[in-house]
This record gives structure tokens, C-alpha cells and sequence, in this order.
């Protein structure tokens, strides 16, 4: 495959991963332990767009920030329903309690939807440029994902949660101390990594397909671009999924029977999540802080 | 002979040890003081390998001790407590003097499963000592408790109960006496002394002025990452450095 | 009705086998270890890859002790510089991993077709189930003599306390290790219980998702109790089977149930883990008599 291929399909990855990764490295940052239910945010902003554009008939424009909301409120719900209650539990604790939860979210879409896959309709040109072929959609999603970042940025950098946020991140019992309402910044967390694990999931439902199982397979890639970029380094998510994405369509690209001299031969398809786990632990043994990360 | 030798260590930037220096010696019980953050607690972690040291030596009787893994130094008989215990909180105060020894033959899982007698004497023997150091901490009825139902202070003497368990031929303490309560303090006291007694090297980290001056031949003072004064109690408690060291901070005793 | 208590034994009997895998690892020592489909897919695919290549049986328990033996050592690596929650994290993508490549790699043992006809090598069924059981009974004693045994106390002084048990002179990772190849062995044996039995072993009965049902027993049953891995197993087992003959009875479709069941065992999960994270049996304490030599 050839490099401007592998650079506009790792692009458009990179966009819909990295939205998703900012969400997640936030909530990491602030709740110190690893979400698997934030996975399932990205399938319930993804199923709910499906349910009100092609269900409901609304058009997508209307649908979309409509269902990146109510996924958002949904993760503050969990907050208030579930996580509130076990602040003080440990991490594996939490871990656990957010894989039950991310299993019934699966379970229940499953139930609701089918198991079979589901298209959000979206009829997108394709267009070829010097033997790299590319669709408006997936300029669209770059584009979004882009502003959507900037928006990010702005909200982070110059607001008032911005700053509780990246307080709370960096030292809570100090933000607590300071007289930031650390309960409302975690629930603002939660909206926010809602509402963009939804983005990340209305975009891969775009651009591939819908199925409950969407939320696992981001999951791998989603803690790796988090790893790679660095813990508490929200930036670092972005560079980490672009860096995960760029490695995984490598691996998969490279051919690498001719390099060595054999017959061509590729790593299937099947085998991307496992580069993700590779780049994972190869990060977490070689620097564990990641690219951007500050050290413990 | 402890020797420990320009001990340096940074964190991300800060110089938390800048080349310390400390020698303790068999039957003797050497003092560590200092204002808090001055590095005390750091230096116990580099030599016992918790941390690594970005320079330095320490060496044991003469020969130098690895000190880039706890377990290492531990196995050159190099124990030391927390000034916060670490005990294993959900197994019993029993189990965990009965932990503290290093190399029970029981560890081998071969031994599991065929039936030596030497294991099951080993294991009748290590119950008798643990029954006798519950006895001399005076924890007996706590035996089968959790370890996470005992008290602060108990948890202290516990913890310097299952450093003795390893019959070490160092002991390194931090703060051992610190919020124990005065009839404990005088036990703990009492052991510390007796370990001396079997020219062993002890050194402790304390606040308790009262205590280090009672029971420690020499002192070393700590201030900002380096030792800044060093002799025996009478003349470290008239030196100038140390009050100035210690302005500000309530001397106690 | 016989058959089907047959059957619901030998399913139970399976499945305590990894709860008592996971029991030793987490409930021990600490370990936790979200990818238990990999030592028992191990188990499965020694099991599969014999019999697609038609090779002589005897490979079979030297495939599955071996794979599992390394499988362990490369999965415990990563653990002595890894918070727990990072390696569960590598735990649960390496099962992932081991699924992918036998799904996708045909010639290993069929790919996504999977690998069908396996022998049952032990019949009839009700024998198969004795079997099953007596693994499991020999299992219970081993963990049960670990658990009181010296190297049972550093276990666990490892899961309270890492720096701790260093600082008492413990090689912490080679305990570590020694517990991840027990584990891993007694996860394969069920794996292969598992082939000869189904007789027939594709990816899919692997999926991750798998490794938390391990966990919902355990918890459910106690961690750190072996008997209530088993408990544990035996209840979760019979819901899950209930809710197939629910499904049944209503004439609900079997992936509307399936469903169902896993929403079940995930409120079960979070229920637990607010409430109840001991679970039923919580661990037993090892009580000594003051001068007494039983223990």
C-alpha cells in the first residue's frame, strides 16, 4: 500500500481516535483508573445518532449534538448513580465496576438493536488524488475532530473549569483544598469525555459501521493512544492516537515478505487490535510516562 | 560496619540526597534527626533499594551491598521498618511475624507436595519464636486478629517485631516511637537496647530529641538532602547548625 | 434430568477450575489478571491443533502445560514494572491477541472454522464429569495447601504489600511468576476439558468479554476463598443455565437471552463490588492455638 494511502487512512483513524483518546486521558487523569466503559460512550453516542437520524428521521445535523449530549448526561449519570459512591475504593475496584457497567451498556444495545451491523446512511463522494483515494466524509471527519480539539483547548486552557479541571487533574486534595468543587469539575469530566467518546463514535459509525461491539474494539486502541501519549498529558492522547494509528496501518501495510527477501506477505486485517497492545506495553515497559506524560 | 558513602539522589530535578555520608557501627544504636523533608526517610529508601541512587557506595562488614533491589538487601540482613507500618493488613498478626523471616524452606513449592519433616520442623520451630516475640511485644491476645484491626502503635511494635524475626544483623527504624504511647516507647526502648547488646547496628530516624539523646551513641543531623552535623548527643544538641537547622521547629524534650 | 445434572456438573466443573486459577492469582497474590481466555484458549487450541493435524495425542497435555508454562513467564514479565491496573489492561489484549491469531491463521487449528470431531477420549459422559470433579477436588487441595503453606503467607504478603515483602528479602517476581504458571496450567487443563468434551473449538468461545464471567464468580463466590471459586462457579453456572431454559420456555431467541444473562452478571458484578466485595465466603482466617501444633 502505498505511503499516501497509509497517510490519509491513519489521518482520518488518528481523528476519530483521538477524539475519543482526549475523553478518556482527561477522565484518567482526574479518576485515576482505567474506564472500560468509556468505550461503550462511543457505541451509545453512535446507536442514539442512528436512532434519531434514521429512526426518527432527524436530520444528522440535528442528530449528532443531540446524541453527543444525552451520551454526555449519561456519563454524569453513571457518575451520580454509580462511581460516587465508590471514590475511595481502589482502582482495580473501579476497574471492575466499569467493566460490569460497560458490559450491560453492550448487552442492552445488543437487546435493543440486534447484533447485526447498522449504517448510519451517508452517501460520500470519493475522490482520488495521485493514486490515493479519499472521501469527502473523511474530510469532514477530519475537520471536525479538529475543531472539535480546538474547542477543547479553549475550554481547557482559557476557562474557569479549564482550569478546575487541570487542578483537579494535577492534585485533587490541593484543588479541594483550594476551594474547587471537585465533585462538580468530576462531573463536567465525565460530560465532556461523554460527549466526545460519542463524537469519536458518530464519526466511526460514519464512516464503517455500527455493531455493540464497537465500543470494545476502540477500547484497546483508545488505552494505547492514552499510554503512547502520556498519562495526564491530554495533548499527548491526540499524538498518541495519531502515533497508534500511523503504527497500526504501517504494520498492516508493510509487505514485509518482499523486505526480507520471501514472498509478499502482509499481517492480516484480524490483527490491528494487537498492535495496538503492542505499542501498549512496548510504551509502558520502554517509557512508562509515555511521550508527554509526567513520571508516576 | 555500616559505611554508607556520598549517597546522591534526585527526583525529576530536586536533589533530595546531595552526597550523604554515614557510618554505623556494631553495638551501637546511631541516631538520624532532622527538620522533615530533609531526606531521612529518602536515604532509608535508597540504601534499602525502594528507590535507586543516582551515586554512592554502601557497604556491609567491609564488603559492598547491592543496593539495587530491597529483597537483596534484605537478604544481607539489612531490615528496616516504616515510618508509616507496612504489615499485611488481611493476614493475622500471627501470619505476620511468621512472614518475616527470610528463606523458610516452606517457600519451595517442591516442598508442597512432598512430605518432608524437616519443613513441618521448621515451620513448629518459627511458631515457637513467633508465640515468644508476641510475648515479648505483648500482643499475644491480638494473635489471630487482622493485623488491620491493631492500633497505630501497635502496628509500630509489630512491625519492629517481624524485623527481629529475621534476627538482621542491621536494623534500620523510622520513627519507631513516634505516636506510640509511653509504655510501648519504654518496651520498644528496651528492645532496642538488648539488640544492641548482641553488637548488632541499629539506626533510627527520630523526632523525639529525649529519646535520641537517651539512647543513641552518635547522632547524625540531617538538613535540606545533607548530613550537617554529626557526633555524640551532648555535643549535636550545643551546635549551632542544628538549632539553626531546627528554628522554627519545636524541639521536643 | 440425569443427563442434564450430568452435563451442568461437568460445565460447573470446568468453570472452577479458572475460578480457582484466578482465586490463586487475585485472590492470593494480588494478580489481576483480566485475561484468563488465554491460558484456557491454550488449553482448547493444544487440544484443537493436535487433533486438525492429526498428530499423536500424547502432544496434547505436552502442548497445553508447555504453551501455558511460556504463556505465564510472557505475561508475568511485564508485571514486575507494571501498576496492576496497566497489566490487567496487557492481560486483557494479550488473550485478544492469542484469539486473533487462531482465528485468523488457518492452518493452525482451522482458523474461524474452528476445529470439530475432537475425541472425547473419556466416556461415557458421567465418567468424563468424575474426572472433571476429581480435577477440581485436587485442585481445591493443592490451592488449599498452598494457602497455609510458607510460600502461601509471601503470596499474600506479596498482595498486601509488594515493598514490603522485598523489604522482608523476598524475590517478589519469582513468586509472581511461580503462581502465574500454576495458574496458567490449572486455566489449560480446563481448556482442554473444555475441547474434549464440546468437541468442537473455535475463536468465538473465547471472546474477552469471557474473563469477566471468571471474575463475577470469583467475586460473587469470595476472593480469596477457594471453596467459594467453586460456589461461585456453581451459582453463576445455574443461572446461566436457568436462563437458557427460560428462553426455552418463553421462546424468546437464544441472543435476546444470551444478553440478558450478561446483563445479569454484569448488575451482579457492580452489585458486588459497591456492596459486597468479600462476597459469600469471605477468606478464610488461619488460626493458631497458642502452643499447639495444629494449625
Amino acid at each position: 500500500m502505498q505511503v499516501g494511502q497509509i497517510a490519509v487512512n491513519s489521518l482520518v483513524w488518528a481523528a476519530e481516535l483521538g477524539v475519543i483518546a482526549i475523553g478518556m486521558s482527561l477522565a484518567y487523569g482526574i479518576l485515576g483508573f482505567a474506564n472500560f466503559a468509556h468505550g461503550e460512550f462511543v457505541t451509545v453516542g453512535a446507536y442514539l445518532t442512528y436512532t434519531l437520524h434514521i429512526q426518527a428521521g432527524l436530520p444528522l445535523l440535528i442528530a449528532i449534538p443531540i446524541a453527543m449530549l444525552f451520551t454526555g448526561l449519561f456519563a454524569v449519570l453513571l457518575d451520580i448513580g454509580v462511581f460516587s459512591y465508590v471514590r475511595q475504593a481502589s482502582a482495580v475496584a473501579k476497574m471492575v465496576l466499569s467493566v460490569g457497567i460497560a458490559m450491560i451498556i453492550r448487552a442492552v444495545i445488543s437487546v435493543l438493536f440486534g447484533t447485526s451491523a447498522l449504517h448510519l446512511e451517508f452517501p460520500s463522494k470519493r475522490f482520488e488524488v495521485s493514486n490515493v483515494r479519499f472521501t469527502d466524509l473523511q474530510i469532514i471527519i477530519i475537520v471536525a475532530t479538529l475543531i472539535s480539539m480546538v474547542l477543547f483547548h479553549l475550554v481547557f486552557q482559557q476557562t474557569k473549569l479549564g482550569k478546575a479541571l487541570r487542578a483537579t487533574a494535577d492534585n485533587p486534595a490541593l484543588a479541594e483544598a483550594k476551594g474547587i468543587n471537585t465533585t462538580g469539575v468530576i462531573r463536567w469530566m465525565w460530560f465532556i469525555s461523554g460527549i466526545f467518546a460519542a463524537l469519536g463514535g458518530i464519526l466511526l459509525g460514519l464512516e464503517t459501521q455500527l455493531r455493540p461491539a464497537l465500543g470494545l474494539f476502540v477500547l484497546m486502541p483508545m488505552f494505547a493512544a492514552v499510554t503512547v501519549g502520556g498519562l495526564g498529558s491530554v495533548y499527548g492522547a491526540v499524538v498518541g492516537a495519531l502515533v497508534l494509528a500511523l503504527a497500526q496501518n504501517l504494520a498492516l501495510g508493510i509487505d514485509y515478505g518482499s523486505l526480507l527477501g520471501f514472498e509478499p506477505w502482509r499481517l492480516r486485517a484480524g490483527y490491528k487490535t494487537g498492535i495496538a497492545l503492542l505499542a501498549l506495553v512496548a510504551t509502558l515497559l520502554v517509557r512508562p510516562q509515555g511521550l508527554f506524560g509526567r513520571e508516576g | 560496619m555500616l559505611k554508607i558513602n556520598d549517597v546522591v539522589k534526585t527526583f525529576d530535578g530536586f536533589t533530595a540526597l546531595k552526597g550523604v555520608s554515614l557510618d554505623a557501627r556494631p553495638g551501637t544504636i546511631t541516631g538520624l534527626i532532622g527538620p522533615n523533608g530533609s531526606g531521612k526517610t529518602t536515604l532509608f529508601n535508597v540504601i534499602t533499594g525502594v528507590y535507586a541512587m543516582d551515586s554512592g557506595r554502601v557497604s556491609l562488614f567491609d564488603s559492598p551491598l547491592d543496593t539495587r533491589r530491597p529483597d537483596f538487601v534484605a537478604r544481607r540482613g539489612v531490615v528496616r521498618t516504616f515510618q508509616i507500618p507496612r504489615l499485611a493488613l488481611r493476614m493475622t498478626v500471627l501470619e505476620n511475624l511468621l512472614a518475616a523471616p527470610n528463606d523458610q524452606s516452606g517457600e519451595r513449592l517442591r516442598t508442597l507436595f512432598s512430605p518432608g519433616s524437616s519443613v513441618a520442623a521448621e515451620e513448629a520451630l518459627l511458631l515457637e519464636t513467633a508465640w515468644k516475640m508476641l510475648d515479648f511485644l505483648d500482643l499475644t491476645h491480638l494473635a489471630n486478629d487482622w493485623a488491620g484491626t491493631l492500633s497505630g502503635g501497635q502496628l509500630k511494635l509489630l512491625s519492629i517485631g517481624m524485623a527481629l524475626m529475621s534476627e538482621p544483623e542491621v536494623l534500620l527504624l523510622d520513627e519507631p516511637v513516634a505516636g506510640v504511647n509511653v509504655a510501648l516507647v519504654a518496651r520498644i526502648l528496651d528492645t532496642l537496647e538488648t539488640v544492641r547488646a548482641q553488637q548488632k547496628i541499629i539506626v533510627v530516624i527520630e523526632h523525639n530529641i529525649r529519646v535520641i539523646s537517651d539512647i543513641c551513641e552518635e547522632v547524625y543531623v540531617m538538613d535540606e538532602g545533607e548530613i550537617i552535623a554529626h557526633g555524640p548527643p551532648q555535643v549535636i544538641r550545643e551546635d549551632q547548625n542544628v538549632r539553626r537547622a531546627y528554628l522554627g521547629v519545636k524541639a521536643e524534650g | 434430568m440425569l443427563n442434564f445434572l450430568v452435563h451442568t456438573t461437568t460445565i460447573i466443573a470446568m468453570f472452577s477450575l479458572l475460578t480457582i486459577s484466578l482465586n490463586l492469582q487475585y485472590g492470593l497474590t494480588g494478580l489481576v489478571n483480566f485475561g484468563m481466555m488465554l491460558f484456557f484458549a491454550i488449553g482448547a487450541y493444544a487440544s484443537a491443533t493436535v487433533i486438525f493435524h492429526s498428530w499423536p495425542l500424547w502432544l496434547i497435555p505436552i502442548f497445553a502445560l508447555g504453551a501455558a508454562v511460556v504463556a505465564a513467564v510472557v505475561v508475568s514479565l511485564p508485571a514486575r514494572r507494571l501498576k496492576p491496573d496497566y497489566w490487567a489492561l496487557v492481560t486483557f489484549g494479550g488473550q485478544e491477541v492469542f484469539r486473533l491469531v487462531m482465528l485468523n491463521e488457518n492452518n493452525i487449528a482451522g482458523g474461524s472454522i474452528g476445529t470439530r470431531a475432537i475425541p472425547t477420549l473419556i466416556t461415557p459422559t458421567p465418567l468424563y464429569m468424575a474426572t472433571l470433579v476429581a480435577l477440581v477436588a485436587i485442585a481445591y487441595f493443592v490451592v488449599q495447601r498452598i494457602h497455609r503453606s510458607a510460600f502461601g503467607r509471601i503470596i499474600r504478603t506479596v498482595r498486601e504489600d509488594e515493598v514490603l515483602a522485598a523489604t522482608l528479602g523476598r524475590n517478589v517476581y519469582s513468586f509472581q511468576l511461580r503462581v502465574m504458571i500454576l495458574g496458567a496450567v490449572l486455566a489449560a487443563i480446563a481448556g482442554v476439558g473444555y475441547a474434549h468434551y464440546i468437541t468442537f473449538v473455535s475463536p468465538e468461545a473465547f471472546m474477552p468479554v469471557e474473563t469477566f464471567f471468571i471474575w463475577t464468580m470469583l467475586i460473587l463466590g469470595g476472593t480469596g476463598n477457594t471453596l467459594g471459586a467453586i460456589l461461585g462457579a456453581a451459582i453463576l453456572q445455574t443461572i446461566s443455565i436457568s436462563t437458557r431454559f427460560i428462553a426455552n420456555y418463553t421462546g424468546l431467541p437464544g441472543d435476546i437471552v444470551g444478553n440478558f444473562r450478561i446483563i445479569v452478571f454484569g448488575l451482579l458484578l457492580i452489585l458486588l463490588v459497591m456492596f459486597r466485595p468479600q462476597g459469600i465466603l469471605p477468606e478464610r482466617k488461619l488460626v493458631y492455638e497458642y502452643h499447639a501444633q495444629d494449625k
